[in-house]
């Protein structure tokens, strides 16, 4: 064989082993740097109650504090802002602790820190028996946050409608109020950049924000910090009481989402929507009842303009059941219900339901005592698929319910739990399968002169927080 | 010799013949005979002996008659013999065959000349011409009569002497007809007696060298003409220029006394305006030239005669101040009118050029620089020269007329074409970040010890930042431009040098175009300028340098050691190395594999110069080479930010085979295909350097198969590491087979019948040539962006660019969001060219510390705050404005959002800064290594990056001073002189204790071992950088 020969059969062998050893080689998966979530766990948790106070005999508030840990808890409570009486102490939740309010006071922080913060939920209820603004009143107190919805407040002479912002924070807050009613965006000036100082709240009058405008919708935008907020809301007919309640934020825009917790009875029942896009929002409606779901007559599909509200007299459709509303939208919406009762004898009452997320992790509610230790009941909806929701007293006892497919469920959690004239006290739901499960807590009692009416969406439970991976990469630096 | 009587041609002059002898009685008999026959003999004849040690005295006595032999000291200089000789005839009466009144002329000869014998009447002829002339030289011709030696001599303004002439210039009459000249040599000078004695005759002050300048300006200073009479020929041995014999006349070294008197005299005798800024450029000159003698010419002698001349001006003034006061008394004519006589600078620039292309192109590139501006020679040439065209265009023409100039304008508008998305704002985009202000910005990253980049890196500077730097610098300053040359300009770059290094090892130029447009185009290439890898480009211009350096180095004859090749080669590999290191690893192997393979020299010394070459880039990359050992990543990461390359399952075997690397701007994958063919069919019958070529290939394509299958460490989800500078080594080697293969084939063939063989070496070129041509397209009409960009660089608004550069010198935290967070920490308003490279934390916590504080903001933990505060973080800048996945940033107490148009941007309440003074409380916590509470109040005082000197008041109780720098013992911090106790904040971060006096603060750092480094591969790069010029040989 001559040289050229050998070369080129070398050459050859070259080639063909680096190009097979190259086809067998195969990088490990494991070239890719696995970057993970991390969980922090729950170190400190701290939740705003909007207005704990009271008035002597006219007028209380009782703000619970419940542990629905397994673990002791310290919870100390303050409130935010000068009060004339003392408005702060340290608890130890097993499971809940009442702190009643009769004399004038301010929203208040809760905060509890260790391990046990996880499983904190704070609510208050107010009562007033009598007078011009009697009803019963009810919010799940809430953590901080930047940004809060609300839809249904009203700007009108009768309705007194106040919003509450709170700064739970030790460094001051600014936020940015942005409003839209039936007759459109709502131009408020000097809104863009209100100051709430650090440990301090702020009310600001709807009427006085969105004067003679109906069905007011607001956004509060933290431009810096996070902020509490909610509306008390109460309306009255001349000088005839006609109920109240706090009107609890609601969910963000989005294109979709369930309001629960209408109840039978007589009542009107009212589904606010706001669109506070730039595009019209088509919006489909659909009642899911105890017995059956289906969309409501006249209501197939409801046409909200941008930047305007709008409300759905679901009254007749919903016929005294109880009942959730599933909604839809090709534009992301913003929905709260408002759900009145009219006695053929007494006052008038209501309560608002928010629209919530689906409960993906424990939920709980603080209290479960109703006034004049009269019903309190559970109800839960199930729009796409059945679930069954472990529900647990402080107790201990739990019972666990089913939730049909695109059914509404309730439960009378006196009766469930066998408990006495205040309740099983605290209870924590937890969803058992993947389904989406919406849950509203009813507090009632009827009276002489006419019903008390309070409702709350449950408390998600504080959760480990997921912190994101992170990497460092400076191409974040330059414009892709 | 007695006087002739008879009557004489121009009897109105009489000549006294004044020979002065040194040593040189070798020549005198023909200088004599030359004498005797003058068809015009002069009138006297005087000799001057300086001392002779030979036979000279004699010899001239013998001649002349001992009266006429005048013997001065040996150490007279060549004016004070002269003046000797004539004042021998002092009172003499006038010559018989003469008039009375005739005028009186001096005819100078050196002892090593010889006139023709009608020179003295071809002088006579010329000065009777005029009554103007004062000075009348002859042709002055070599020994062998061969040469010219001078027609005339003038001088430059670096005191040069010039002669206007090429070396070893034939004489062919073309410089007959040279009238007017500043001065003439001595040898032959005939001049006019009463002119010699009214300026004093030759300076005595330059002996030796540039007095015959000198003379000349003076007497043309004063009105007279010096003229030359071509027709007059002496022929002299120039034997004190050649060195055949030495001077007494002076005490300098031969070649500090030319260089001296050079400038003296033309101190002494130029403007009174331009004797200042010669002066003053003088010393500046000097020591150039004396670096250039060591560095080009590494001739220590040359450098010592440039110091030893400009400390004996500088040290002399005296001899210039009174030369020019004599000199004022007899000028009549001003500097401007002598200005046509001096020479011009272009002689100077050319000679300048002479020299370097002799140091650095051989011997053979300076020959042919001197055959082109040499005149043509005349008589009968060949046929086929006559019909040779090329040779009577102009240098323009002749120019881009040139094949490979050709090439390389089609490539650089094809280049111009691809990049026309490119012309806009700065660079950047894929690997490449954008260039930095300037040249000087590049050398600060490279000199320094310690970066402020990301959280403080010490991580060695790559070299390839100086070389960056260096290429700035020679362009200006300007980075950018630096930057554009290499990426918009890398593929007529690369054309440039593949057809230089092409052109010994190919002679079909159509086949040298076409390997050099294959190189060029090769999917490495686009795919480098696209993804924005300098590293890859700056190999691709580089190998095909290299590797002829290489092959030239190991491919010599046994003879010699020809190391300073294989140092130069060295060099080259380490200039490539200094980007890709990867690229001295394969060279290490296609060494190894050579030099057993193919026999030359001997197997020694084969080792000892594959050992030199691979040697010398460990060596001048000193201390990166270290560096790279303890970081092999080093080896194939590349530069730049880190790599987007993702393949699931790596680049396939076929793809790498093919010299495709993966990622965008790749060609279709087929038209790399015939080349390779090309290279491995080409070992079968090309000449050795294919197989080199081959060999170069398959180590190539061996480094980039491993290089494929590497884990690689990327934030980018199956990131693998881009294969490009292997592949490139690779494409280099197969081009160079398939080149050389494609140069023999004709000739191959030729000498077999036809078989299939012919036909299939046809296809093989169709389809390389056909892919080459696909590849160009391809790439011409995708364009050579994407991700590369010139838009506007920076993500960060205007006023937070503006913040970035508070007093207190805060950062910026940019985030982006999605499944992974990705961050960076600014420390002015963008990030530039080398700080990914630079970019190596040198702590394990702080960066811990800083992706729990980037995480904790995105989740809105009010903790976020204080963590950010802890590194100094004034703004979150989020550049996406629609990312949802950073909406909770607003959830962070203390993080205020600012309006902005395009991005979200925060600004935290909290005081923030490079240093920090914390007090009371919160010393204590951040002392205890515990978080930043959100509720601290850190004050931020003023500083820059590392460094700080502020005027700090008194305070209640101790402080802590915290430097948002990872924590060591390089970091000091003084209190009006004092050194602070430093201790460790957060559990990361420098701190010091501060007692509660006020007082000026000064924090700095000490980076030592950084310069001793540097000094140590200066002098490493120095060294062989001398090692590397070939020694200086004798042109004759």
């Amino acid at each position: 064989m001559s040289a050229g020969r050998r070369w080129l059969a070398a050459a050859f062998v070259v080639v063909i082993a680096v190009t097979v050893s190259a086809a067998l080689v195969r990088p490990s998966q494991s070239v890719t740097r696995t970057l993970r979530s991390t969980t922090a766990s729950v170190g400190t948790a701290t939740f705003v109650c909007p207005s704990v106070s009271g008035n002597g005999d006219r007028f209380a508030t009782d703000m619970t504090i419940a542990n629905l840990s397994r673990q002791p808890v310290t919870a100390s409570y303050t409130a935010l802002g000068p009060v004339h009486t003392p408005l702060r102490g340290r608890v130890h939740p097993q499971p809940s602790v009442v702190v009643h309010r009769t004399t004038p006071g301010a929203a208040v922080a809760v905060t509890a820190t260790g391990p046990g913060a996880a499983g904190l939920a704070v609510s208050q209820v107010g009562l007033v028996p009598a007078g011009k603004y009697r009803g019963s009143s009810d919010i799940a107190c809430a953590a901080a946050t930047a940004d809060l919805w609300f839809a249904g407040a009203d700007g009108r002479i009768g309705t007194s409608d106040v919003l509450f912002i709170s700064n739970p924070g030790a460094t001051s807050a600014n936020v940015a109020l942005s409003l839209w009613s039936a007759a459109g965006p709502v131009s408020v000036p000097g809104v863009n950049s209100i100051n709430v100082p650090a440990h301090a709240y702020l009310a600001k009058s709807i009427g006085d924000l969105a004067p003679d405008r109906q069905w007011v919708a607001v956004h509060v935008h933290a431009n810096s910090g996070t902020v509490a907020a909610a509306i008390a809301d109460s309306h009255v007919n001349g000088i005839r009481p006609a109920g109240g309640d706090w009107l609890p934020p609601t969910l963000a825009p989005s294109p979709s989402g369930v309001v629960t917790g209408f109840t039978g009875g007589a009542r009107v029942d009212v589904l606010h929507l706001a669109n506070p896009g730039s595009r019209d929002a088509t919006v489909s409606i659909r009642i899911v009842t105890t017995t059956r779901n289906f969309v409501p007559a006249g209501h197939q599909s409801v046409v909200v303009p941008a930047g305007h509200t709008t409300s759905v007299n679901l009254s007749g459709a919903i016929g005294g059941e109880i009942s959730g509303v599933a909604y839809t939208s090709d534009v992301p919406v913003v929905a709260e219900a408002v759900t009145v009762r009219h006695p053929t004898r007494g006052f008038d009452e209501l309560a608002w339901l928010p629209s919530q997320p689906p409960l993906v992790s424990p939920a709980a509610f603080a209290t479960t005592t109703p006034p004049f230790n009269q019903i309190v009941r559970l109800i839960l909806t199930a729009p796409l698929g059945a679930i069954d929701v472990e529900v647990r007293a402080g107790s201990g006892k739990a019972v666990t319910v089913h939730v049909p497919s695109q059914r509404s469920t309730w439960i009378d959690l006196r009766a469930v739990f066998g408990a006495g004239a205040t309740g099983p006290g605290p209870i924590l739901l937890t969803p058992l399968g993947d389904q989406p499960v919406y849950a509203e807590r009813l507090l009632y009692a009827a009276g002489a002169h006419g019903p008390l009416l309070a409702e709350e969406a449950a408390t998600v439970l504080p959760r480990a927080t997921v912190l994101p991976p992170t990497v460092a990469d400076l191409r974040v630096v330059t414009r892709r | 010799m007695p006087p002739r009587t008879r009557r004489l041609r121009f009897a109105g002059h009489a000549v006294t013949a004044v020979v002065v002898a040194h040593d040189g009685a070798r020549w005198l008999d023909d200088l004599l005979a030359g004498l005797a026959v003058q068809s015009r003999p002069p009138q006297r004849v005087v000799a001057v002996d300086t001392g002779s040690n030979d036979s000279s005295p004699a010899v001239l006595a013998a001649a002349l008659g001992e009266s006429a032999v005048i013997r001065v000291p040996r150490d007279a200089s060549l004016g004070a013999a002269v003046q000797a000789g004539l004042d021998a005839f002092g009172g003499a009466p006038a010559p018989p065959g003469i008039d009375q009144d005739a005028r009186e002329w001096v005819w100078l000869l050196h002892d090593d000349c010889a006139p023709d014998a009608d020179a003295l009447e071809r002088l006579l002829q010329r000065a009777d011409a005029s009554g103007s002339i004062v000075a009348v030289g002859p042709k002055v011709l070599s020994w062998d009569r061969r040469h010219l030696v001078e027609v005339g001599v003038t001088v430059d303004s670096s005191g040069g002497r010039q002669s206007g002439l090429e070396p070893r210039e034939v004489d062919q009459g073309q410089h007959d007809g040279v009238d007017d000249v500043l001065a003439v040599g001595t040898a032959g000078l005939l001049i006019r007696r009463d002119v010699w004695d009214s300026v004093g005759g030759l300076d005595r002050t330059w002996a030796v060298h540039g007095d015959d300048v000198d003379l000349g300006w003076r007497l043309n200073a004063q009105g007279g003409r010096v003229v030359v009479a071509s027709d007059a020929v002496i022929r002299h041995a120039a034997a004190l220029t050649g060195g055949l014999r030495s001077s007494d006349a002076t005490s300098l070294p031969r070649g500090a006394a030319a260089r001296l008197h050079g400038m003296q005299l033309v101190l002494a005798n130029t403007s009174r305006w331009l004797v200042l800024p010669l002066a003053l450029r003088y010393p500046v000159e000097s020591i150039l030239r004396a670096v250039l003698g060591v560095l080009v010419w590494r001739s220590p002698a040359r450098a010592r005669d440039e110091v030893v001349a400009i400390a004996a001006l500088v040290t002399r003034p005296h001899v210039v101040i009174s030369a020019r006061r004599r000199r004022a008394q007899l000028r009549r004519r001003p500097h401007h009118e002598l200005r046509p006589l001096l020479a011009p600078a272009s002689w100077r620039w050319r000679r300048a050029a002479d020299v370097i292309a002799g140091a650095f192109a051989g011997r053979d590139a300076l020959a042919e620089r001197r055959r082109r501006r040499a005149p043509v020679e005349t008589g009968p040439v060949a046929d086929e020269a006559e019909s040779f065209a090329v040779d009577d265009l102009g240098v323009v023409a002749r120019f881009f007329t040139r094949p490979g100039v050709v090439v390389v304008v089609a490539l650089t508008v094809l280049a111009l074409v691809a990049d026309r998305a490119l012309f806009g704002d700065v660079l950047h985009g894929g690997r490449l970040l954008p260039a930095p202000g300037g040249a000087s910005d590049l050398w600060s990253d490279y000199l320094a010890g310690w970066h402020s980049v990301g959280l403080g890196s010490t991580t060695p500077t790559p070299p390839w930042v100086a070389v960056l730097a260096l290429l700035s610098t020679v362009l200006l300053g300007k980075a950018w431009l630096a930057i554009d040359v290499i990426v918009l300009g890398a593929v007529p770059l690369t054309a440039l040098t593949a057809y230089v290094a092409l052109r010994p090892a190919v002679r079909r130029w159509p086949v040298r175009a076409w390997a050099t447009v294959a190189y060029a185009m090769t999917p490495v290439l686009t795919g480098a300028v696209a993804g924005g890898r300098l590293e890859t480009l700056a190999v691709l211009v580089l190998l095909p340098l290299a590797i002829r350096a290489s092959v030239k180095a190991l491919g010599t004859p046994a003879t010699g050691s020809g190391l300073h090749r294989c140092i130069a080669a060295g060099l080259l590999l380490a200039l490539a190395a200094s980007f890709a290191p990867i690229v001295w690893v394969t060279a290490v192997g296609v060494l190894v594999v050579t030099t057993f393979v193919f026999a030359g020299a001997p197997l020694p010394k084969r080792l000892l110069r594959a050992s030199v070459l691979v040697a010398v880039a460990p060596i001048v990359l000193l201390p990166w080479t270290a560096h790279v050992v303890t970081h092999p990543r080093l080896l194939v990461s590349g530069i730049g930010v880190s790599d987007s390359f993702a393949v699931r399952r790596g680049v396939e075997p076929l793809e790498l085979l093919l010299a495709h690397p993966g990622g965008p701007a790749q060609p279709p994958l087929w038209v790399w295909g015939p080349i390779v063919v090309a290279a491995v069919v080409a070992v079968a019958f090309a000449r050795q350097l294919a197989r080199a070529g081959f060999i170069i290939f398959a180590a190539g394509l061996i480094a980039a198969v491993v290089q494929s299958r590497l884990a690689a460490w990327s934030a980018v989800a199956n990131a693998r590491y881009w294969t490009g500078a292997t592949l490139a080594v690779a494409a280099a080697g197969a081009v160079l087979a398939a080149a050389v293969a494609a140069d023999e084939l004709p000739r191959a063939l030729a000498r077999r019948s036809f078989s299939w063989r012919q036909p299939a070496a046809a296809i093989v070129a169709v389809a390389a040539v056909a892919g080459v041509a696909t590849a160009a397209v391809a790439w011409l009409t995708r364009g050579a962006d994407r991700p590369l960009t010139s838009a506007s660089a920076s993500v960060l608004p205007v006023f937070a660019q503006a913040e970035a550069a508070a007093p207190t010198a805060p950062r910026t935290l940019v985030v982006r969001g999605g499944p992974v967070l990705r961050y960076a920490t600014l420390r002015t308003a963008g990030v530039h060219l080398p700080d990914a490279d630079l970019d190596a934390p040198t702590s394990r916590s702080a960066p811990l510390r800083l992706s729990a504080a980037v995480a904790d903001a995105a989740v809105g933990r009010n903790q976020a705050l204080g963590e950010l505060t802890e590194f100094g973080v004034r703004l979150v800048v989020v550049p996406d404005r629609a990312d949802a996945s950073l909406a909770r940033l607003a959830d962070v107490d203390g993080l205020t959002r600012v309006p902005a148009t395009t991005t979200v941007v925060y600004r935290s309440t909290m005081s923030a800064g490079e240093v920090v003074l914390l007090s009371g409380k919160d010393a204590t916590t951040a002392a205890s290594g515990a978080l930043l509470p959100s509720t601290a109040q850190p004050v931020a005082v003023n500083a820059t990056a590392g460094h700080a000197s502020v005027d700090v008041a008194a305070a209640a109780t101790t402080r802590l001073v915290v430097l948002a720098e990872p924590h060591s013992r390089a970091w000091r911090a003084t209190l009006d002189g004092h050194r602070l106790p430093a201790t460790t904040a957060y559990g990361w971060a420098q701190a010091w204790r501060m007692p509660p006096d006020g007082g000026h603060l000064v924090v700095s750092r000490s980076e030592p071992g950084r310069a001793a480094w540097l000094v140590v591969e200066l002098i490493a790069v120095v060294v062989t950088l001398l090692l590397a010029v070939p020694g200086r040989r004798s042109e004759s």
